[in-house]
C-alpha cells in the first residue's frame, strides 16, 4: 500500500497488538468490559455491566433535541409470570423514578431476552388503579365499602387472630392460598414456622396432571428440556407462545430449530407454536396419550429404541416380579413382553382416536425416531391439564424419552431438580406435627398437590372452616372453576371468619376480602428463584430497585415500604413482621425462626436473611464476589444472578462417591444403602425422600452392572416404567404407561357435542395478574369462542356473532371467531379475559367490565340455586394521572367462562380437568355477550359424581397412612401425621428431615 | 508476531463496526486511530452509505441476504458455528477470524467475551487450545475464510470508505487494509477464485426492457408513455440495477457518489433509494449519466489496480468487471 496516498506504510502492527493485549489485560482485570464484542452489532446490544451506575441516553421524548438522560441501571426479575427472567430497572438519576424496564444479559435463564410482560412491568408500578394503602372493609363483605388503615391495625389484628387459632389447636384454621409463588420456599417456610400445614398452592387448577406423569416416572415431578441441543423437540400444546418458562425456552427452542432441530407439536388450535412446527399434529382433544403410545409402539415394533438404556435403567426387574411372577426375570424376556405390550396401538388405532390421518402420525414417528438421545419433550398444562387421565399424557410422553434414552442428555429431558438451586436458607423449620384435610382429603391419597379448588364444597360439606385465609397474588374466583361457589364461601362469614386479600392490584376474590394488603411489583419486593431452562442451575434475586439504588448510593434503607409507591410492601418484611407479633415473646417457639444469627433476640432483616444465604449457600458467588470487590449480597444486588454450574449431565449415571460408601448392603432389588452419613448440601431442591432400610441405612444408590449409581430417586432406584405405588394405592389398571378416556371422549360428548378448549393463553398476557399493564391490555382485551367454519355453518353464525355455551351447569355468551385454526368438532376460548368488578367498586378500569352480581338466596322451588353475572357496561376511556386513560378505545373485555366450568378432579392427580363438554347454540333474544349464568345446585351434584371416582386411603391404603410417603409435598408434615387417625402412632417420626420441601410452581 | 497476537488487532477493528461507545473509543485510542466521531458519522458510513454486510457486495442482487449471505452462513456452519443472525456483518467475520486466529495457534483464547454465550463468534468448547489436529483445521478455516469472504471484497469495500468518510473510518479502513495486506503475504494466496465471484453473473449485454413502473416511484402507476416523453433510455434504465450491484459491474456506488456525480454534471438528484435515484438520472439526461458512469468505471479500474497484493485473483476479477462496465456503458452511450 501507500503507491497511491491511501496507506500510511511500515505500521508496527505487532506493537499496535502487544499495546491492546496489555490494555485489554488490564482492564478485565478491573472486571471491565474491554471488547464491546461482536454481539454489539446485534439487537443484543446492552450497556456493558460497568456503566450501569451512570448509564448517559438520549430522551427519545426530546427529539430533536439532543437531551440526554442518566440512569442507574438495577437489576431485578419479572413477577409476571414464573419463568422468573431477569430484568433492568432504568431508574432516573434525577427523579430516582424507574422509567422503563429492559433484559438483564447477565442472567442466565434469559439472557437479556424478555417477553412483552417483562417491560410492561413499569406500566404496573405506575397504574393509576393500584392499591397504594392498606384497606379494610366497611360495610359487609362484598359490599364494595373500604377505608384505609394503617399497617399496624391490620398485622394486630391478624396476629391476634393466628396466635388464638395456634393456641387453640385450630391449627387447620388459618391457610395461606397461593397463585403463582415467584419465589423458592420462602413462605412455605413460616407456614413451617407456625407449625401449621396451612400451605395452599393452586398447582391442581394448573400442572398436577403433568407433574403426576412425570413424577411416577423419574421420582422429580418437572420436566427440563434442553431445546437448544435437541434434534427433534416434541411440544403438547402451544409452549412456544405462551408456555411454562416461555421466553427462556422459546429463544432456547428457536435456537435448536435454528441449528436443523425438527419441531413436532401437538396443539388441537393452529397456534403460533404450531405455525412453527414441522409436524403440526390436530388432534381430538383427549387422544394425545394413544398418539404417543402408537409412536412408542412404532419405536419398539421397529426395534429403534435404546436398547441397553432401558436395560440399565427401567425398573424391569420389578415389574416381571410383579406381573409376570412366572417367567424367567431376565431382559430378553422383558424384551419380549414389551414387544407385545402396546401392539394395539397401531397407528390406525390412534388415527381413529384422534382424527388425524395415519399418514401424518407415521411421518412425525419417523422423525421421532431419527431423534436417538437428542429428543426434548415438554408437557406442562395443555392435554395434561385438560382431560380425565390427563396425567398419562405426560407418563406416555416421557415414554419416548425413556424409549430413546433421552434422559439427561444432551438435547434430551432432564428432570428438573437436577437443573434447579435452591439455596439453603437462615433457618429451616421443622415439620408440622399434623396433617389438613381441608386441603389433603382422603380420597385422593395420590394428589401431587392441594385439592384447593374443591375448598368452597368442603366448607360447604362442613369439613373444616377457616379462620384467617390469605389469598396472595391469587384470584381463585376468577381463575379456578365455579367461581360462584367461591363466593359464595367466602361471602360466608361462618366458613372464612377473615379474609386477607394480599395483592398489588385489584382482583375478583379481593372485592370478597376484610383486608386488601398492598404487595409489591417485581421491583418492589425481594425474592430467590431458580428454574430449569436448560442444563445448567442459577440463582436469580428479585429486589426493590430504589431500595438497592438509595443503598448502593449511600442511604440507608430499613424498610422497604420508605420506597415502595405509597405503602406498599413487600412480602417477606410482611411475614417477619407478622409472625413476630404472633409470637412476641419467643414463646411459642414461632420468633426464633425470624430471628437475626448475628444478634439473637433481634429482628431478622431481609439484608440479613440474602446477606446469609449468598455467603454460605451458593458454591462460587463469594468467590465471584471478592474478586469484583463486593460481598455476596452486594453482588447480587448489582447483577441480580448468579450461575452456579453448567452441564450437570446424567446424574443418575454418576458414581457414588467413596465417602458416602461406608457399610453398603444391596437389597434384592438392587437399591444400595450406606451406613454413612448424608453429606449436606447447600441445594434444598424439593427432592423425595427415600426410606431407609431395616436397619436404618441410607439410600444413597443403585447398582447397575456392578457399579454403585446416583439412579433416580424413585421408590426402585430406577426409571419406573412400572409403578409399584399405583398398584400398592389402588389402582393396578394404571400400573404402566397407558391410554385412558377423558371425560370429552367423543364417546362420552353425545350427540351434537362439542369440546371446549379453555386451557390456552394469549401471549401477551398472564391471568389475573398483568391485566394492569396498559400496554398488554391494548394488544389483548378480549376471548372470542375459535369456531371452524364448517360448525359456523351449521350453527348460521358470522364472526362477531353472539353464541351461547352451554356446560353441565349452566352457560355464558361469547361472540364467535370464525377460524380454520381449529378442529371442526372443537371450540376454544382462552381464559385470559372477561375481567370484571361490581358496580361501585374500584378495579382495573382499563380491562375490567362492569357487572351486576345475580343470585337467589337460599334454595329456590325447583332445587335451582341460580347465580349470575349480568354486564352493566364495558371498558371506556377515564382521565387519570396517566392520559393514556383517556385513549382507551376498546369496549369488549370478553366473557368470565370458568364461572360456568364445575369441578373435574381427577381421581388420581387431583388435577382439574379443564376441557368442557358443551353445546354451542346461537344466543337467544337478549342475550348479551360477557354474560354468564350457572346453577350451583347443578355444580354440586357435579362435584359429588366426581367425588365417587375417587379410591379413597381409607379403603385403599397398604399401609395405614394417607398418602404414599416418597410423594413430593409442600410443607410435608412429621411422618407420624401421615397415619390415618384410626392408625396414628404416637411420638413417632421416623426419616424426618429438618426442612420443608419447597415449593409448588405453576 | 504470533497469530495468537494478531487476533487481537483483528478482534479491536471487529469491534469498531458498531455506534461509538466509550468502549470503542478507548479501542480507537489504542489503536492510534484518534477518537471515534459522533454517532452520526457512523450512522452515516455503515448505514447510509456502505452498509458492512458480505452480501451487498458478493450478491447478484447488490442487496442484503441471498444465496451470498447464505453462503456465508454455511462457512459458520462448517467450522461448528452457530451462524449469527447477520452472519455476514463485516463485525462478526473479523470476529471470526480473530477466533480462528486463536484457536489455530493453539493460545488461550484473548478476550472479546470467550465466556457470553451472546458471541456468536465464540461457540461452547472453542475457548483455548484444542489438539494439533485442531488447531490444523482452524489454520485451515482461516484461510479459507479470508479468500472465500474477506478478500474477494473487502478491499473495494475499504477503498469506497476512504473515499466517503471522514478521518476517523478513513484511518480504520486504511490500518484494516494494513492487516488484510499482511495477512495476504502471510498466507501466500489461493489459486482458486472465491465461489462469491466464479458464480457471480455478469453485467448483461443486453438488458430486458424495464417495466414501466420501474420508472417512477415503483408504485406502478405511472405508464411508459411518461417514460417514453420523459425520455427515458430503455436499456439504460435496467442498467442502473446491474451497475449498482457490486460484483456484477466491478463498480461500489454510493449514494455520496451519485450526489457527486449529479453535482459536477448538473444532473437532477430525485431523492430516494440509489437504484431509483439513478433511473431518474438515466431517464432525464442519459447521455450526461452514462459519460458519468463510464468514467466511474475507469476510477474503479484504477483503484482495483492497486490491491491485487491482497488477493491477486480476486483483484483480476474485480478489474475485469470494471473493463467489463465500462465497455457496456461505452456501447450504450454510442448508441
Amino acid at each position: 500500500m501507500g503507491e497511491d496516498g491511501r496507506g500510511k506504510p511500515d505500521r508496527d502492527l505487532n506493537a499496535l497488538s502487544r499495546r491492546l493485549s496489555a490494555l485489554r489485560e488490564d482492564s478485565e482485570a478491573r472486571g471491565d468490559t474491554f471488547y464491546p464484542g461482536p454481539s454489539g452489532v446485534n439487537l443484543a446490544a446492552f450497556p456493558p455491566k460497568e456503566r450501569w451506575d451512570d448509564w448517559v441516553e438520549l430522551d427519545a421524548k426530546a427529539w430533536p433535541r439532543r437531551k440526554e438522560r442518566r440512569y442507574a441501571l438495577v437489576p431485578t426479575t419479572c413477577f409476571n409470570c414464573e419463568s422468573a427472567c431477569g430484568l433492568l430497572a432504568y431508574v432516573d438519576r434525577e427523579t430516582l423514578q424507574v422509567r422503563r424496564f429492559e433484559g438483564n444479559p447477565e442472567h442466565p435463564g434469559s439472557r437479556g431476552r424478555n417477553c412483552a410482560k417483562g417491560p410492561a412491568t413499569v406500566n404496573q408500578v405506575t397504574d393509576p388503579d393500584r392499591i397504594l394503602f392498606p384497606l379494610k372493609r366497611a360495610g359487609r363483605r362484598g359490599e364494595g365499602k373500604w377505608v384505609q388503615v394503617d399497617w399496624d391495625e391490620a398485622l394486630d389484628e391478624l396476629a391476634q387472630r393466628i396466635r388464638a387459632a395456634i393456641q387453640d389447636e385450630r391449627r387447620d384454621e388459618v391457610m395461606y392460598h397461593v397463585g403463582r409463588p415467584g419465589e423458592d420456599g420462602f413462605t412455605e417456610r413460616v407456614m413451617a414456622a407456625w407449625g401449621i400445614d396451612g400451605h395452599n398452592s393452586h398447582t391442581n387448577i394448573c400442572s398436577s396432571g403433568a407433574r403426576a406423569g412425570y413424577h411416577f416416572w423419574m421420582g422429580i415431578d418437572r420436566p427440563s428440556p434442553d431445546h437448544a441441543n435437541a434434534d427433534v423437540i416434541l411440544l403438547v400444546s402451544s409452549h412456544l407462545e405462551s408456555g411454562h418458562y416461555f421466553n427462556p425456552h422459546a429463544q432456547r427452542i428457536l435456537e435448536g430449530k435454528a441449528r436443523g432441530a425438527k419441531l413436532v407439536v401437538l396443539d388441537t388450535r393452529l397456534s403460533n407454536t404450531a405455525t412453527h412446527a414441522d409436524h403440526w399434529i390436530a388432534p381430538v382433544p383427549g387422544s394425545e396419550a394413544a398418539i404417543f403410545l402408537a409412536v412408542a409402539n412404532h419405536l419398539i415394533r421397529t426395534g429403534r429404541y435404546n436398547v441397553e438404556f432401558v436395560r440399565r435403567w427401567w425398573n424391569w426387574e420389578e415389574y416381571l416380579a410383579e406381573e409376570h411372577p412366572e417367567r424367567e426375570r431376565s431382559f430378553h424376556v422383558f424384551q419380549e413382553i414389551l414387544g407385545e405390550l402396546y401392539s394395539e396401538y397401531t397407528f390406525a388405532f390412534a388415527a381413529e382416536e384422534s382424527g388425524v390421518p395415519e399418514a401424518e402420525l407415521r411421518s412425525a414417528a419417523e422423525t421421532i425416531a431419527g431423534a436417538g438421545t437428542r429428543l426434548s419433550t415438554h408437557n406442562w398444562r395443555s392435554a395434561a391439564a385438560g382431560n380425565l387421565g390427563g396425567w398419562q399424557v405426560s407418563r406416555t410422553l416421557f415414554l419416548l424419552n425413556a424409549l430413546m434414552g433421552a434422559v439427561a442428555t444432551e438435547g434430551g429431558t432432564y428432570p428438573n431438580a437436577w437443573n434447579k438451586f435452591v439455596p439453603r436458607p437462615i433457618h429451616s423449620p421443622s415439620h408440622p406435627s399434623h396433617w389438613n384435610e381441608l386441603t389433603w382429603p382422603r380420597e385422593y391419597p395420590l394428589a401431587l398437590h392441594e385439592l384447593s379448588f374443591l375448598l368452597p364444597h368442603f366448607l360447604e360439606e362442613g369439613r373444616g372452616k377457616l379462620d384467617v385465609y390469605f389469598t396472595r397474588v391469587y384470584n381463585p374466583v376468577w381463575t379456578n372453576p365455579d367461581g360462584f361457589s367461591w363466593i359464595r364461601a367466602l361471602l360466608d362469614e361462618e366458613k372464612v371468619g377473615l379474609h386477607v386479600a394480599l395483592t398489588p392490584t385489584w382482583n375478583e376474590t379481593a372485592y370478597f376480602a376484610d383486608y386488601v394488603l398492598p404487595m409489591g411489583h417485581s421491583s418492589e419486593r425481594h425474592d430467590v428463584h431458580s428454574y430449569e431452562q436448560y442444563d445448567g442451575q442459577w440463582v436469580g434475586f428479585r429486589q426493590p430497585v430504589l431500595r438497592a439504588l438509595r443503598e448502593r448510593l449511600g442511604e440507608e434503607v430499613k424498610d422497604t415500604r420508605e420506597v415502595n409507591p405509597g405503602e406498599v410492601w413487600e412480602e417477606n418484611e410482611f411475614w417477619i413482621e407478622l409472625s413476630w407479633r404472633i409470637d412476641p415473646d419467643g414463646s411459642m417457639g414461632i420468633r426464633e425462626n425470624f430471628e437475626s444469627r448475628r444478634e439473637p433476640g433481634k429482628k431478622l432483616t431481609v439484608d440479613e436473611y440474602y446477606g446469609w444465604m449468598f455467603e454460605n449457600s451458593v458454591p462460587g458467588l463469594p468467590e465471584r464476589a471478592e474478586a469484583e470487590g463486593l460481598s455476596p449480597l452486594e453482588y447480587m444486588r448489582r447483577y441480580g444472578a448468579f450461575e452456579v454450574r453448567k452441564g450437570v449431565g446424567a446424574v443418575y449415571e454418576e458414581e457414588v462417591p467413596q465417602e458416602e460408601r461406608q457399610g453398603l448392603r444391596t437389597d434384592e432389588m438392587g437399591r444400595v444403602y450406606s451406613e454413612g452419613e448424608a453429606p449436606e448440601s447447600p441445594n434444598v431442591v424439593p427432592l423425595p425422600p427415600m426410606d431407609p432400610d431395616e436397619e436404618g441405612r441410607r439410600r444413597v444408590g443403585v447398582e447397575v452392572d456392578g457399579q454403585v449409581l446416583r439412579g433416580f430417586p424413585t421408590p426402585s432406584g430406577r426409571l419406573e416404567f412400572y409403578s409399584r405405588t399405583l398398584v400398592d394405592w389402588g389402582w393396578p389398571e394404571y400400573a404402566l404407561p397407558t391410554y385412558i378416556h377423558s371425560h370429552v371422549h367423543p364417546k362420552r360428548l353425545g350427540e351434537g357435542g362439542m369440546v371446549l378448549i379453555s386451557t390456552f393463553r394469549l401471549p401477551i398476557q398472564i391471568h389475573t395478574r398483568s391485566g394492569n399493564s396498559k400496554w398488554l391490555d391494548e394488544i389483548g382485551h378480549s376471548n372470542p369462542l375459535w369456531v371452524h367454519p364448517r360448525d359456523a355453518r351449521a350453527l348460521g353464525v358470522r364472526t362477531g356473532d353472539p353464541l351461547r355455551v352451554e356446560t353441565e351447569i349452566g352457560h355464558f355468551v361469547v361472540k364467535a371467531w370464525v377460524t380454520e385454526g381449529i378442529r371442526p368438532g372443537v371450540v376454544a376460548c382462552s381464559h385470559h379475559m372477561g375481567r370484571w368488578r361490581l358496580a361501585g367498586q374500584d378495579g382495573q378500569r382499563a380491562i375490567m367490565a362492569t357487572v351486576d352480581l345475580e343470585r337467589e338466596e337460599g334454595r329456590n322451588g325447583g332445587g335451582k340455586e341460580p347465580w349470575g353475572l349480568s354486564l352493566r357496561e364495558g371498558v371506556r376511556p377515564f382521565p387519570s394521572q396517566d392520559p393514556d386513560s383517556l385513549r382507551i378505545w376498546w369496549t369488549d373485555v370478553g366473557v368470565h367462562q370458568n364461572l360456568t366450568f364445575s369441578v373435574h378432579p381427577d381421581p388420581i392427580s387431583g388435577m382439574h380437568c379443564w376441557h368442557q363438554a358443551v353445546r354451542v347454540r346461537p344466543a337467544e333474544a337478549g342475550d348479551e355477550p360477557g354474560e354468564v349464568h350457572v346453577d350451583l345446585a347443578r355444580s354440586r351434584a357435579v362435584y359429588r359424581e366426581w367425588l365417587e371416582l375417587t379410591r379413597s386411603a381409607n379403603d385403599v391404603s397398604p399401609d395405614g397412612t394417607r398418602r404414599p410417603h416418597w410423594l413430593l409435598r409442600p410443607v410435608r408434615p412429621t411422618r407420624d401425621a401421615y397415619q390415618l387417625p384410626e392408625t396414628q402412632a404416637s411420638g413417632v417420626a421416623p426419616g424426618v428431615g429438618s426442612h420443608t420441601e419447597g415449593p409448588s410452581q405453576g | 508476531m504470533r497469530s495468537g497476537e494478531r487476533s487481537e488487532l483483528w478482534r479491536a477493528l471487529a469491534a469498531l463496526v458498531g455506534p461509538p461507545s466509550r468502549e470503542r473509543r478507548r479501542l480507537a485510542e489504542a489503536l492510534e486511530l484518534g477518537s471515534p466521531p459522533g454517532p452520526e458519522e457512523y450512522t452515516e458510513v455503515f448505514l447510509l452509505q456502505l452498509p458492512p454486510f458480505a452480501s451487498v457486495y458478493l450478491g447478484a442482487e447488490g442487496m442484503l441476504g441471498g444465496e451470498a449471505r447464505d453462503r456465508v452462513a454455511g462457512f459458520w456452519r462448517a467450522v461448528g458455528r452457530r451462524p449469527p443472525a447477520e452472519p455476514d456483518h463485516l463485525g462478526l467475520l473479523l470476529a471470526l477470524y480473530a477466533s480462528l486466529l486463536d484457536e489455530g495457534e493453539g493460545a488461550e483464547s484473548t478476550g472479546a467475551g470467550t465466556d457470553r454465550p451472546l458471541d456468536p463468534a465464540h461457540p461452547k468448547g472453542s475457548e483455548a487450545g484444542g489438539t494439533a489436529v485442531e488447531r490444523r483445521l482452524a489454520r485451515h478455516a482461516r484461510k479459507t475464510l479470508f479468500y472465500e469472504h474477506l478478500a474477494c471484497w473487502l478491499p473495494p469495500y475499504l477503498l469506497s470508505i476512504q473515499e466517503v468518510a471522514e478521518p476517523f473510518y478513513h484511518r480504520w479502513a486504511e490500518l484494516l487494509m494494513e492487516v488484510l495486506v499482511r495477512e495476504g503475504e502471510e498466507l501466500g494466496g489461493n489459486g482458486e477464485l472465491a465461489v462469491h465471484l466464479a458464480e457471480a453473473p455478469e453485467l448483461e449485454e443486453d438488458p430486458p426492457r424495464v417495466e414501466p413502473s420501474d420508472m417512477s416511484s415503483g408504485s406502478g402507476k405511472v405508464g411508459s408513455t411518461k417514460a417514453e416523453a420523459g425520455g427515458g433510455h430503455p436499456k439504460a434504465t435496467d442498467l442502473a440495477s446491474q451497475v449498482l450491484t457490486p460484483v456484477r459491474s466491478g463498480l461500489i456506488l454510493t449514494r455520496a457518489d451519485l450526489v457527486r456525480g449529479a453535482r459536477g454534471r448538473e444532473l437532477p438528484l430525485r431523492i430516494g433509494e440509489r437504484r431509483f435515484a439513478l433511473r431518474q438520472m438515466l431517464a432525464a439526461e442519459p447521455f450526461a449519466t452514462l459519460e458519468w458512469l463510464e468514467e466511474e468505471a475507469r476510477r474503479w479500474i484504477r483503484l482495483h489496480q492497486s490491491w491485487a497484493l491482497v488477493a491477486r485473483g480476486a483483484g483480476g476479477f474485480w478489474q475485469a468487471r470494471a473493463h467489463r462496465a465500462e465497455e457496456v456503458i461505452r456501447e450504450l452511450r454510442a448508441s
